[in-house]
C-alpha cells in the first residue's frame, strides 16, 4: 500500500499498522518509476553539433543566451545526459539582450521584443521594438573552448571549412569570430568549424546544415544584385560540401543524425502577408481601377498586392503561390496605400513564382544529396521538411496547439525564421524520434510547454 | 467504549464504490459493505438505494453521515517526472430518513451527493493547459414512497431532485512576458430531474432487489468564464476578454442494479450487487458562448457503460457491535484516448471495513474505512489534447455516521 515510502511492509503483524499510518500520517502517494534510458548502438558521450543559427539556437533576430540554452542541440544533449551523455559546452552570451548582427548592412543589435503601440490607423496594436546589443557579446571566447555547439547563425554548407570564416566582419562570420579557436590574426587563415569540432574527437553529431545556402538568396527577395553571398550555393558545389563535412564528421564510423532543409514557404517570415491581402470596399476598389493601368484591376473584398518587376520599372498583381516577406512594414500596408498600383511593393520583398521555383528547386537537390548521404553512411535521417510541412497544420503538446503561424501559432520566434523555445522542443523532439528510431535507444521526449514560446506584451 | 469504537473503524479492510465521478460513498453501511446492499434493507439509505427496501425495514431509522474522500493520482509523461495530484479533501455528506406510515406503506427521503468530482493539480504542471482543477458536486433530493404488495414483494418508486455545480480551471497557452500563461477559470450551476424504482423481495433466506435511477440532465445555462493573466495586448486587439457567459450541459448516468442478499446465520449477512452504469450518455463536455463563439469548444468523452460487482458481508458481534466488510470490483468508462487528468480513471478494486456500534436511546455510531486502488494506466495516444502517460491514483475514504432508530 505504500510502495515509494518507508514503510516496511515485509511486518507481517505490522501491516495493518503501516496501512494505517500511511494513510492517515504519510498520505501513502502513489508513486510510478521511470523507465531506465539506453543510448542504444549510439554512444552520446561526446557530442557535436554542427549547423547554422538553428543549431546555434538563435531567436527573435539574435544569439541570445535564452536561445542557446533552449536550442535543440542543448535539448538534446541534456537528453542525452539520461544515456551516458556527456558535457556540452556551447560558447554562451551574456545573460540580456543577445547579439543580433545584419550581413547585409554590417550593424549589431540585439533581440527584438514586442511591445504595445498606437499603430497609423490608431488603433491598440503591437510593434516590434529592437534592444541594444552588449558589445561584450562580439568578443572573442575563442580560448573557451572547444566547444560542442559549433552552430554559426547565417552558415551555408561551404562556410564550415573555410579558412577565412573565423576572421570576422565582412571577411568571415561574426558569430564564428567569437568562438573560432584561431581567428587568423597571426597566420591570416581562421580555425574552421569542422576543424575545431574535430577536435572533440566527438562520438555523436547532428549536422543540419544547408539553409542558408537558398535562405540568403530567399531573404534578398531573390535579387542578389551580383553579390554572390545572396546567391544560391550550386546544387555540384553544395554536394562537395555536404561530402567534405560528413567524411571528416563520420571518419571514425561516428554515428550522428543529418537533417534536411525546410521549404522556405513554410516559414512565418515567407508566408504571414498573404499575396491577396489588399482589401478594398467597392468605392476604394472603383477609384483604384480608374488609376490602374492595364491589365491591373480590383474588385471589392480581397485582391493581390501590385508588386514591382525586378528593374522597378513596371509593375502588376502578385499571383497565387508568391510570397511576400515579412519585413514589409505593417504600417505601409496597412495606412499608405503599399501594394496599390501608386506603391508598389518593391520586387525585393516579394518572392514571384520563377524565384520560388528556383529556391524549391535547390532545396530538393540539397536535400535528395543529404539523404543519400545519411543512406551511405547509416545514419539518422530527419525529414525535417516534411517535419516543417506537417508543423504548418498543426499539432497538440498537452492541451496546446503549436502551428508554424507567426505569432499566434506559438512555436516560432519574432523574427519568423527561427523557431522559439517551444518550437525548438518540437524540432528536438522530432530528432529524439528519428534517433532512437535509428539507434534503439529510447530517449525521452522533452515537455514543450516547459520552454518559453511567445511573449506577449 | 472509546477503545471499541476506534479500534473497529480500523478492524478489517473493507472498500467502497465508486466509477467514473460516481463515488458511492452514500450511506455508511453500504460504504462499508464495498457498496453492495441493493439486496438488502438495513437502514434508512435504502430510501436512496432501493425504495422498494423501505418497507422491508424493520424500524424507522435517521441516518446521518460524512465521508473524507483523499484522491491521490501520480502522473508521468513520457518526458519523465512524476507528478503528483495536489491533496484535496472532497466531503460528501448525506441525509436520510424513513417512516413506516402502515403495513403497506412507507415514505422515505434520501438527500446526498452522489455523483462527486474533484481533481487539482499543480498550477504549472505538464498538464496545466488540459486541467489544473476539476470539480463537480451534485447534491439529490429524493422523496420516495414504497408499497408493499404482499409478504414478500415491495415496490417503491419517487422523483429526483438534483442541483449541482461545477468548476473548471486551466492554464492557457498565451504567455505574458515574463513567461505566465494566462487563466481560465469556468464555473457554472444547474438543476435536474429524475426518477428511481426499485423492487425489493424476500424469500426465506434470500432476499433481492432491483433499482433503476434514471439519468439526469443538468443545464448549466449561466456559467462564467472569468479569463485572468491575459497579455493587454489580446485584450486591446479583441483575442481574449475579461469575462465571458457560457452555456453547458451534464448529464449524469442511469444505474440499474441488481443485488441477492443471503442470511447466512443469525449473526451473518452477505450481499452481491452487480450495477450496470449507462455512462455512454456523457459523450462530450461542450461549452457554448453565445457573446464569444470563438470559445466554444468540445470535449469527447466518449465514456462506455460500465459494470460493477460487489460483495459485502455484515456481521453482529455482540449485542452492540455490528462488523462490516466489502471487497468490488468497478470497470472504468473511460476508454483508451479519451483519459484525461480531470478525471483520471481506471478500473478499481475497493476494499472496505466498518462497524455501527450502538450506543443509548436508539443512538449508534457508525465509521468506515474504504479505499480504492484504481490499476494503473497508461494513456498512449490522446485524442483531443496529446496528453499522453502514465497515472496511478489511490483514493481514501473516511466515513462517519450517525443514526437515530425509532
Amino acid at each position: 500500500m505504500c510502495w515509494g515510502l518507508d514503510c516496511n511492509i515485509n511486518s507481517k503483524n505490522g501491516i495493518g499498522v503501516f496501512l494505517l499510518f500511511c494513510i492517515f500520517f504519510a498520505g501513502c502517494k502513489p508513486v510510478l518509476d521511470e523507465p531506465k534510458y539506453t543510448s542504444g548502438d549510439a554512444d552520446f558521450s561526446v557530442y557535436v553539433a554542427i549547423g547554422n543559427s538553428y543549431t546555434a539556437g538563435c531567436m527573435d533576430n539574435a544569439l541570445t543566451l535564452e536561445g542557446q540554452l533552449q536550442c535543440f542541440p542543448n535539448v538534446l544533449a541534456n537528453q542525452f545526459l539520461l544515456a551516458g551523455g556527456g558535457a556540452f559546452k556551447q560558447p554562451l552570451v551574456n545573460s540580456g539582450n543577445g547579439f543580433g548582427y545584419d550581413f547585409g548592412t554590417q550593424l549589431s543589435s540585439g533581440k527584438w521584443v514586442l511591445v504595445n503601440a498606437i499603430n497609423c490607423a490608431n488603433q491598440n496594436d503591437i510593434e516590434l521594438k529592437t534592444l541594444s546589443v552588449n558589445s561584450a557579446d562580439k568578443s572573442w571566447i575563442g580560448n573557451q573552448g572547444p566547444f560542442n555547439n559549433m552552430g554559426v547563425p547565417g552558415a551555408k554548407s561551404f562556410n564550415l571549412y573555410s579558412q577565412l570564416f573565423g576572421k570576422g566582419g565582412v571577411t568571415g562570420n561574426p558569430y564564428f569570430f567569437r568562438m573560432a579557436s584561431d581567428t587568423g590574426a597571426s597566420s591570416g587563415l581562421s580555425s574552421t568549424v569542422l576543424g575545431d569540432a574535430a577536435a572533440l574527437d566527438p562520438t555523436f553529431f547532428t549536422m543540419w546544415i544547408g539553409s542558408y545556402d537558398v535562405l540568403w538568396y530567399a531573404l534578398a527577395g531573390g535579387q542578389p544584385n551580383g553579390n554572390s553571398f545572396y546567391e544560391i550555393t550550386p546544387v555540384p558545389q553544395f554536394d562537395a560540401a555536404i561530402d567534405t563535412i560528413i567524411s571528416e564528421l563520420s571518419s571514425n564510423g561516428t554515428k550522428g543524425l543529418v537533417a534536411n532543409i525546410p521549404d522556405v514557404a513554410d516559414l512565418p517570415f515567407f508566408n504571414t502577408i498573404p499575396y491577396n491581402g489588399l482589401i478594398l470596399t467597392k468605392s476604394q476598389a472603383d477609384s483604384l481601377n480608374l488609376l490602374s493601368p492595364p491589365g491591373i484591376s480590383f474588385q471589392e473584398g480581397a485582391n493581390p498586392y501590385v508588386v514591382s518587376n525586378p528593374g522597378g520599372s513596371t509593375i502588376r498583381q502578385m499571383k497565387e503561390g508568391e510570397l511576400l516577406l515579412l519585413t514589409i512594414k505593417r504600417d505601409s500596408l496597412l495606412c499608405f496605400a503599399k501594394g496599390t498600383p501608386q506603391r508598389p511593393i518593391e520586387s525585393t520583398k516579394v518572392l514571384d513564382t520563377a524565384e520560388v521555383l528556383t529556391i524549391r528547386n535547390a532545396i530538393q537537390a540539397y536535400n535528395s544529396k543529404l539523404r543519400s548521404v545519411a543512406l551511405t553512411k547509416g545514419l539518422a535521417f530527419a525529414d525535417m521538411n516534411s517535419f516543417f510541412k506537417s508543423f504548418t497544420k498543426g499539432f497538440v503538446f498537452n492541451g496546446a496547439n503549436y502551428t508554424t503561424a507567426y505569432l499566434k501559432g506559438g512555436a516560432f520566434s519574432l523574427d519568423g525564421i527561427h523557431p522559439n523555445g517551444r518550437g525548438y522542443a518540437i524540432i528536438a523532439n522530432e530528432f529524439i524520434r528519428v534517433i532512437n528510431a535509428k539507434y534503439g535507444s529510447n530517449l525521452p521526449p522533452v515537455d514543450v510547454n516547459a520552454s518559453t514560446g511567445v511573449m506577449n506584451p | 467504549m472509546k477503545k471499541v469504537v476506534f479500534s473497529c473503524l480500523f478492524l478489517f479492510p473493507l472498500l467502497l464504490k465508486a466509477g467514473g465521478y460516481q463515488i458511492n460513498t452514500q450511506g455508511q453501511k453500504a460504504l462499508s459493505m464495498g457498496g453492495s446492499v441493493t439486496g438488502l434493507a438495513l437502514d434508512a439509505s435504502v430510501s436512496y438505494f432501493n425504495p422498494a427496501g423501505l418497507s422491508a425495514l424493520d424500524s424507522n431509522y435517521f441516518n446521518f453521515g460524512v465521508s473524507l474522500l483523499m484522491p491521490q493520482s501520480a502522473f508521468l509523461g513520457p518526458y519523465g517526472g512524476s507528478e503528483q495530484m495536489s491533496s484535496l479533501l472532497l466531503t460528501p455528506t448525506h441525509i436520510y430518513g424513513n417512516y413506516t406510515f402502515n403495513e403497506k406503506i412507507a415514505f422515505g427521503l434520501s438527500i446526498n451527493t452522489p455523483f462527486v468530482l474533484g481533481t487539482k493539480w499543480d498550477d504549472n504542471w505538464s498538464g496545466r493547459y488540459v486541467s489544473q482543477e476539476s470539480r463537480i458536486s451534485t447534491i439529490f433530493i429524493q422523496p420516495t414512497i414504497s408499497y408493499k404488495i404482499n409478504d414478500k414483494i415491495s415496490f417503491g418508486a419517487g422523483p429526483i431532485i438534483v442541483t449541482g455545480n461545477a468548476k473548471w480551471r486551466r492554464a492557457l497557452n498565451v504567455l505574458n512576458q515574463d513567461g505566465s500563461d494566462g487563466q481560465l477559470e469556468m464555473k457554472g450551476a444547474g438543476n435536474g430531474f429524475g426518477f428511481n424504482a426499485g423492487i425489493f423481495a424476500r424469500l426465506g433466506k434470500f432476499s433481492a432487489g432491483i433499482s433503476y435511477r434514471s439519468e439526469v440532465k443538468l443545464d448549466l445555462d449561466n456559467g462564467e468564464a472569468v479569463f485572468s493573466n491575459i497579455p493587454s495586448s489580446l485584450i486591446n486587439n479583441g483575442t481574449y476578454v475579461n469575462e465571458a457567459k457560457f452555456k453547458s450541459s451534464l448529464t449524469l448516468p442511469s444505474v440499474i442494479s441488481l443485488g441477492i442478499g443471503r442470511t447466512i446465520s443469525e449473526k451473518l449477512i452477505a450481499n452481491l450487487d452487480v450495477n450496470y452504469t449507462g455512462w455512454s450518455v456523457y459523450d462530450s463536455l461542450s461549452f457554448d458562448f453565445p457573446d464569444h463563439p470563438e470559445f466554444n469548444s468540445s470535449v469527447a468523452r466518449k465514456l462506455e457503460n460500465s459494470f460493477a460487482v460487489r460483495l459485502g458481508v455484515q456481521y453482529q458481534y455482540s449485542e452492540k457491535l455490528q462488523l462490516r466488510g466489502g471487497i468490488g470490483y468497478d470497470q472504468s468508462p473511460v476508454q483508451d484516448g479519451y483519459l484525461l487528468p480531470e478525471m483520471p480513471d481506471a478500473d478499481k478494486v475497493i476494499l472496505s471495513a466498518g462497524c455501527t456500534f450502538k450506543l443509548k436511546k436508539g443512538w449508534s455510531m457508525e465509521g468506515t474505512f474504504a479505499f480504492q486502488d484504481l490499476r494503473e494506466r497508461k494513456e498512449e495516444k490522446n485524442r483531443q489534447y496529446n496528453i499522453n502517460g502514465t497515472y496511478k491514483s489511490y483514493l481514501y475514504v473516511l466515513g462517519l455516521g450517525l443514526q437515530y432508530q425509532f
